[in-house]
C-alpha cells in the first residue's frame, strides 16, 4: 500500500473520527437535554408538592388562628359586652391582622349588629354555603363560599371560576357560640384572601398556579389571574372526590388531552380546604429545553472549535509529515541514484529482514525474482536473497541465511563469502558482504554483492599459467624492478642450483653472476628493459656448485594498467651445450685435419690478431714461412701415406718447438707458418734454424723406409704498417730465396739483411 | 436666592402667625442661646419614618439621614441632641408648643405647614409613590389609582393627604392616623394604596413582601424636604440655614445620604 493511499485513509479516518465526535457530542447533548427535562419534571413535581404542603400548612395556621381569635372573643365577650365595647375589640383584632378584612357579629337572627366596617351592619349574609353543612351552634369553624368583592357589604358570591375571576375578593369564615334557650352569637370574619395569595406569587423560573380549594371542590380563590379552563375545573373537581374518598394528598401529571400539568394536591387534616398546585408541563419542558439549548449554545461551539482545533493540527501534523515525507523520499532517491551508480548490488533489509531497498545492479543482476515486479523491492525479504546461493554443505558457518541473520540480530558484526549463483547472466560468482547499519531511525543490515567472476576466471587463468610455467623446462624468475625475485619456477632452481626459497628477495646478480660479462654488458641490459622494451641476450652465469654454465636470457618488462614497469620476468634457457658444439665446429672450420694446426685462414687471422697485439704494445713480431724440400719426391717415392706421415711429424717438430703464444698454422700443402710474438729478427733466425735442425736431424719412419726431409724457412719481421699478407708475402720472398740459395737453409727478407 | 427665600417666609410669618408665639419668643430670646446655655439640642422626629428617623424596633436605637444631621448640628453647636417623638399630626403643636428647638425628619415643604412654621432650605425633594400589595389585581400602574371603587389610604397629617384629597377624582380617599395603619389597611386588602414618599417607599420594598411599588409614570408631584422651626426667632434659623448650606458643601449630607441609600432625592443645590 503506497504512502498516498495510506495518507488518504488516515485523511478520511480522521474526518470519520471528527464527524463521529460531532454526532456523539450532539446525541449525548440531546440525552442530557432529555435528562434535564426529566430531572425538571421531577423536580417541579417535587417543588409544587412542598409548596402545596407548605401553602395548606399556612392556610391552615392562619384559619386556626382567626378561629381562635373568634372563638375568644365569643366565650370572652358575648354576655357583658357592650355595643361599644365589641365594637372597640373588633377593630383593635384588626390591628396586625392583614389576613382579616372585617370581623362581624351576628345577632340571632343573622343580622350583622356590630362590625368593623359600617358599611356591614345591618345586613343578613347568606349562611346556607358553609361548610362543614353542620349545625350552625356546633363548635365547628364553617367556611363560607367565594365571594367577589372587598366585604360582605359589596360581596357577591363566586359560582363559577370558568369565567373572569375578581380582581378583589373573599372568603368568608363564621364561628357561632349558643347563648342558651336556643339563641346564638356568631362572628364572621371576612378572610383576605389576598393576604394568603401575596405568599403564594412566586418567582420561580417555571410558575406554580394554586388553587386553594374547600373540600366540596369549590375554588375558594386562586393564584390563577385568568378564567379556569374546563379541564381545570374538572381536575379539581375529581382531586376533591378523592379527598373526600381518603386520598388526601399527592401528585398527578396530566398527558395534554387533560390540560398538560402536573398536578400536587393536599387537604388539610381538620379543615375544609385544600391547596391544589398546578406546574405546566410545556412551561417546564420549555425551561428545561431553553436550559439545554443554552448549554448547547455554549458546548457546541467549543466543541465544534476543539474539533476544528484538532483537525487544523490534524493537517498542520499532516503537512510536516508529508514534508518530511517528500525530503526523505529525495534523499532516498538522491541516494538510490548514488546506489544506481555502484558496481556492486546493494540490498539494504530492515530489522525485519524485508528489502527497504535497492539498486540498479542488484536488479541487473538477474537475481531477484523474475516474477516480481523489481521495482516492489519491500516484497523480497532477506530468506529469499539467501535462498540464490548454493549453500555449501561442507561449510555449515556459511550458509548465508543463518550468517545473515546473526548480523541482523547483531550477533556477529559483518558476514563475508562467496558466492555462485545462477543470474540472468548465466553462472555468477558472487561475493556478498553483510553488514548491519543502525541509525536513530534505521536498523537493519546492508548486504553488498560484487560480481567477481571475472577476477575468478582471471584467478583462474593464472593459476592455469602458473602450472604451465612451473612445469616448463625453462627457468623463470619474476623480479620487482630493484631486480629481486619475488617468484621462480622449479626449472630455476634446477639450472641454478638454488632453491626457490634461496632465491625470493635476492637479485640475480647476488645469486648467478660470474662476473664474466662486462658492466657494459650489464649496463646495456638494463637500458633496455627499463625502456619497456625485451632484452634477449646469452651469458655466462655460475651454478651454485659454482660450475658456469651458458644461458639464453630473456627479460621481459611487465607494466601495470599505466604502462608503469612493476616487475621484470626473466626466462633462462641453459645453452652450454649448443655453446660447446658451436665451439667445435669453429676448431674445426680453422684446423688442418691432417696435422692438427691451424689451417690457413686460422693462422691469417691469428696473425691479423698478434699483428693488432703488435702495434697496440708496441713489440717485436716475426713471421716464417716453411716449406719441405722436395716433398713430392717424397710423395712420388714412398707414396702418399708417407708423404702424410712426413707432413705430421714436421708438424709436431714446429709444435713443439713454438711457444703456445706462438700461431702456428699449415698453409699449403708442405708449406707451415709461425707467428712468433715479441720476437725480432735475430730470435726469429734462431728459432728458425732450431726448427730446420731438427727436422733436419730426424729420421721419419713412414713403414718401409725411414725417409728424411729438410725445410727452407724464410723470415720477416713485421713492420707497423703491415697486413697479414704482406708480412707473409716478404716471408715467402724470404723462403723463395732460401730456395733458391739450395734449400735446407734460413734466410731473411732482403730489406733486414 | 437664599434671601428672596427668606424675605417671602418672613412676609408669610409676619402676616399669619399669631402674636403669642412671636411674643413667646420674644420674651424668651434666641433658642441658639438657651441651646448654647444648656448644651441640648431638642430635635423633633418621626420615629417611623424609615431612612430619615426610624427607631429600630429591636434595638430602639434611632437611624437615618435626618438623625445623622440632627447630631452633626447638635456637635456644630456644642449641644446634646434630645430626640422628641412627634409625627406629621403632631408637627406644628410640638414645634410651635417648644417641646423641640427644631423638627428634623424630612418635613415636605407645604404651603399649610408655611403658613405655621419656618422651613429651612430644602435638602431633598421627593415625588409621591404608592404601595399595593403584590397580588392585587386592580393596581397595575399608577393610572389604576384614581378609578372607582379603590380606596386610597394616606396617613393623617402627612403632606400626601392634602395632595391627594385635591387630585383624587373617583378613588375614595382613606385618612388613618394610627402607626402603620396605612400598611395594615393595604395588606388586609381594606385600601387598595397608599401613598408615601421616596425613603418609605424604600422601606417598604426592603421590608414587606407583599408590597409592590407603583411609580407616577411622570412626575406628579415634587415635594421639597427641609428641617422646621417656629417662625420668628431669626438668629436661630439663620444658624440652621448656615448649618445645612455648609452640610450641602462639606460632603456631610451627601455621605449620609448614601449611607441611608437615600442619594436619589438629596438636594445639594442652595
Amino acid at each position: 500500500m503506497g504512502r498516498q493511499t495510506i495518507t488518504r485513509y488516515a485523511d478520511i479516518g480522521f474526518v470519520l473520527f471528527i464527524v463521529l465526535c460531532l454526532v456523539l457530542s450532539v446525541l449525548s447533548l440531546r440525552y442530557h437535554g432529555r435528562t434535564i427535562e426529566r430531572e425538571a419534571i421531577s423536580t417541579q413535581s417535587r417543588l409544587a408538592e412542598i409548596h402545596t404542603r407548605s401553602t395548606v400548612e399556612h392556610l391552615a395556621q392562619t384559619i386556626t388562628t382567626v378561629d381562635l381569635l373568634m372563638r375568644s372573643l365569643l366565650e370572652s365577650g358575648y354576655a357583658e359586652r357592650t355595643s361599644l365595647g365589641w365594637n372597640n375589640t373588633l377593630r383593635a383584632a384588626l390591628i396586625n391582622s392583614p389576613q382579616l378584612r372585617s370581623l362581624s357579629l351576628l345577632d340571632h337572627a343573622g343580622r350583622i349588629v356590630i362590625s368593623t366596617n359600617d358599611d356591614d351592619l345591618g345586613r343578613m349574609p347568606a349562611l346556607n354555603a358553609y361548610l362543614p353543612d353542620v349545625a350552625p351552634h356546633s363548635d365547628l369553624l364553617r367556611v363560607g363560599p367565594p365571594y367577589r368583592g372587598r366585604d360582605l357589604s359589596d360581596g357577591i358570591e363566586i359560582h363559577d371560576w370558568s369565567s373572569a375571576p375578581p380582581d378583589i375578593g373573599f372568603v368568608p369564615v363564621i364561628r357561632s357560640i349558643s347563648m342558651g334557650e336556643g339563641a346564638r352569637l356568631s362572628l364572621i370574619a371576612v378572610l383576605n384572601t389576598d393576604f394568603f395569595l401575596n405568599r403564594l406569587t412566586h418567582r420561580d423560573a417555571v410558575p406554580i398556579e394554586f388553587d386553594i380549594v374547600r373540600y366540596d371542590g369549590r375554588i375558594l380563590f386562586s393564584s390563577i389571574e385568568t378564567a379556569h379552563t374546563a379541564l381545570q375545573v374538572e381536575a379539581n373537581r375529581k382531586i376533591a372526590e378523592a379527598w373526600r374518598r381518603g386520598i388526601e394528598n399527592g401528585v398527578v401529571q396530566q398527558g395534554p388531552d387533560e390540560g398538560n400539568s402536573i398536578i400536587a394536591h393536599r387537604v388539610d387534616t381538620r379543615l375544609p380546604v385544600g391547596v391544589i398546585a398546578r406546574v405546566d408541563l410545556d412551561t417546564t419542558v420549555a425551561e428545561a429545553r431553553s436550559e439545554s439549548r443554552r448549554q448547547q449554545a455554549t458546548l457546541l461551539p467549543i466543541i465544534v472549535v476543539a474539533l476544528i482545533v484538532v483537525l487544523v493540527a490534524y493537517l498542520m501534523f499532516r503537512r510536516i509529515g508529508d514534508r518530511q515525507f517528500n525530503r526523505q523520499q529525495g534523499e532516498l532517491a538522491r541516494i538510490g541514484q548514488l546506489l544506481d551508480a555502484l558496481p556492486a548490488a546493494v540490498l539494504l533489509f530492515d530489522g525485519d529482514g524485508k528489502l527497504v531497498l535497492s539498486n540498479r545492479t542488484w536488479r541487473d543482476t538477474g537475481l531477484n525474482d523474475a516474477n516480481r515486479d523489481p521495482n516492489d523491492a519491500a516484497r523480497m525479504s532477506l530468506g529469499d536473497l539467501a535462498l540464490h546461493f548454493e549453500h555449501d554443505a561442507a561449510r555449515p558457518e556459511l550458509a548465508p541465511a543463518d550468517a545473515i541473520r546473526t548480523v541482523l540480530g547483531g550477533q556477529s558484526t559483518e558476514f563475508e563469502a562467496e558466492f555462485s549463483a545462477e543470474g540472468s547472466h548465466g553462472m555468477r560468482h558472487f561475493q556478498l558482504m553483510v553488514r548491519p547499519l543502525k541509525s536513530d531511525s534505521f536498523e537493519g543490515v546492508t548486504a553488498m554483492l560484487l560480481d567477481v567472476s571475472r577476477r575468478r576466471e582471471a584467478e583462474q587463468e593464472s593459476r592455469m599459467l602458473r602450472a604451465a610455467v612451473s612445469a616448463a623446462p625453462n627457468g623463470f624468475i619474476i623480479t620487482d624492478t630493484d631486480a629481486h625475485i619475488e617468484w621462480a619456477n622449479p626449472a630455476f632452481t634446477q639450472l641454478t642450483g638454488f632453491t626457490i626459497d634461496e632465491a625470493l628477495g635476492r637479485r640475480p646478480a647476488e645469486l648467478v653472476s660470474s662476473g664474466l660479462q662486462s658492466p657494459e654488458f650489464y649496463k646495456a641490459l638494463w637500458t633496455t628493459i627499463k625502456a619497456g622494451r625485451v632484452w634477449r641476450g646469452e651469458l655466462i652465469n655460475r651454478r651454485k656448485d659454482e660450475s658456469l654454465y651458458h644461458e639464453s636470457l630473456t627479460i621481459a618488462p611487465v607494466s601495470d594498467e599505466r604502462g608503469e614497469i612493476k616487475h621484470f620476468v626473466a626466462i633462462k634457457d641453459d645453452i652450454s651445450e649448443r655453446k660447446r658444439l658451436e665451439a667445435k665446429l669453429i676448431e674445426l672450420a680453422r684446423t688442418d685435419p691432417l696435422t692438427g694446426l691451424a689451417n690457413r685462414r686460422a693462422l691469417m687471422e691469428n696473425l691479423t690478431a698478434e699483428l693488432d697485439r703488435m702495434r697496440r704494445h708496441a713489440r717485436p713480431l716475426s713471421v716464417l714461412m716453411l716449406d719441405i724440400d722436395f716433398f713430392k719426391r717424397v710423395n712420388d717415392q714412398h707414396g702418399h701415406a708417407a708423404g702424410d706421415r712426413v707432413l705430421k711429424v714436421v708438424a709436431n717438430l714446429l709444435r713443439d718447438n713454438v711457444r703456445t703464444t706462438d700461431a702456428l698454422g699449415r698453409i699449403g700443402g708442405e708449406e707451415f707458418a709461425i707467428a712468433t710474438v715479441e720476437s725480432d729478427g735475430d730470435a726469429a733466425l734462431e728459432l728458425a734454424e732450431r726448427i730446420r735442425t731438427a727436422v733436419a736431424t730426424t729420421t721419419i719412419d713412414s713403414g718401409r723406409h725411414p725417409i728424411r726431409v729438410t725445410l727452407s724457412v724464410g723470415i720477416a719481421v713485421a713492420r707497423d704498417h703491415d697486413t697479414a699478407d704482406s708480412v707473409l708475402s716478404r716471408a715467402d720472398t724470404a723462403l723463395y730465396a732460401a730456395k733458391a740459395a739450395g734449400r735446407n737453409r734460413v734466410m731473411r727478407a732482403d730489406d733486414e739483411a | 436666592m437664599n434671601k428672596i427665600f427668606a424675605a417671602l417666609a418672613f412676609c408669610a410669618l409676619a402676616i399669619s402667625i399669631p402674636e403669642a408665639s412671636l411674643a413667646h419668643d420674644t420674651d424668651q430670646g434666641s433658642r441658639l442661646e438657651r441651646i448654647s446655655a444648656a448644651k441640648l439640642l431638642k430635635v423633633c422626629v418621626w420615629p417611623d419614618y424609615y431612612g430619615i428617623s426610624y427607631r429600630n424596633p429591636k434595638s430602639g436605637l434611632l437611624d437615618g439621614i435626618d438623625i445623622d444631621m440632627a447630631n452633626a448640628l447638635g456637635a456644630d453647636l456644642g449641644a446634646t441632641v434630645e430626640f422628641v417623638d412627634s409625627s406629621f399630626a403632631k408637627l406644628a403643636d410640638d414645634v410651635l408648643g417648644g417641646r423641640c428647638d427644631v423638627a428634623m425628619f424630612a418635613i415636605g415643604v407645604t404651603p399649610t405647614r408655611q403658613q405655621v412654621l419656618r422651613f429651612t432650605s430644602p435638602h431633598m425633594v421627593s415625588d409621591i409613590y404608592a404601595i399595593t400589595t403584590r397580588s392585587n389585581r386592580r393596581i397595575r400602574t399608577w393610572a389604576d389609582i384614581d378609578k372607582p371603587g379603590v380606596r386610597v389610604a394616606v396617613a393623617k397629617g402627612t403632606l400626601h393627604e392634602p395632595v391627594m384629597r385635591e387630585k383624587l377624582q373617583q378613588a375614595s380617599l382613606v385618612v388613618l392616623d394610627t402607626p402603620h395603619a396605612r400598611e395594615q389597611e393595604v395588606e388586609s386588602g381594606r385600601a387598595d394604596v397608599f401613598m408615601t414618599d421616596f425613603p418609605y417607599s424604600r422601606r417598604m420594598l426592603d421590608n414587606a413582601d407583599w408590597a409592590r411599588l407603583i411609580t407616577p409614570e411622570s412626575t406628579y408631584h415634587l415635594t421639597p424636604y427641609a428641617y422646621a422651626l417656629a417662625p420668628g426667632d431669626d438668629r436661630w434659623f439663620d444658624r440652621l440655614q448656615a448649618f445645612v448650606s455648609q452640610v450641602k458643601t462639606d460632603g456631610r449630607l451627601v455621605a449620609a445620604a448614601e449611607r441611608h441609600q437615600l442619594t436619589p432625592i438629596v438636594q445639594t443645590r442652595e
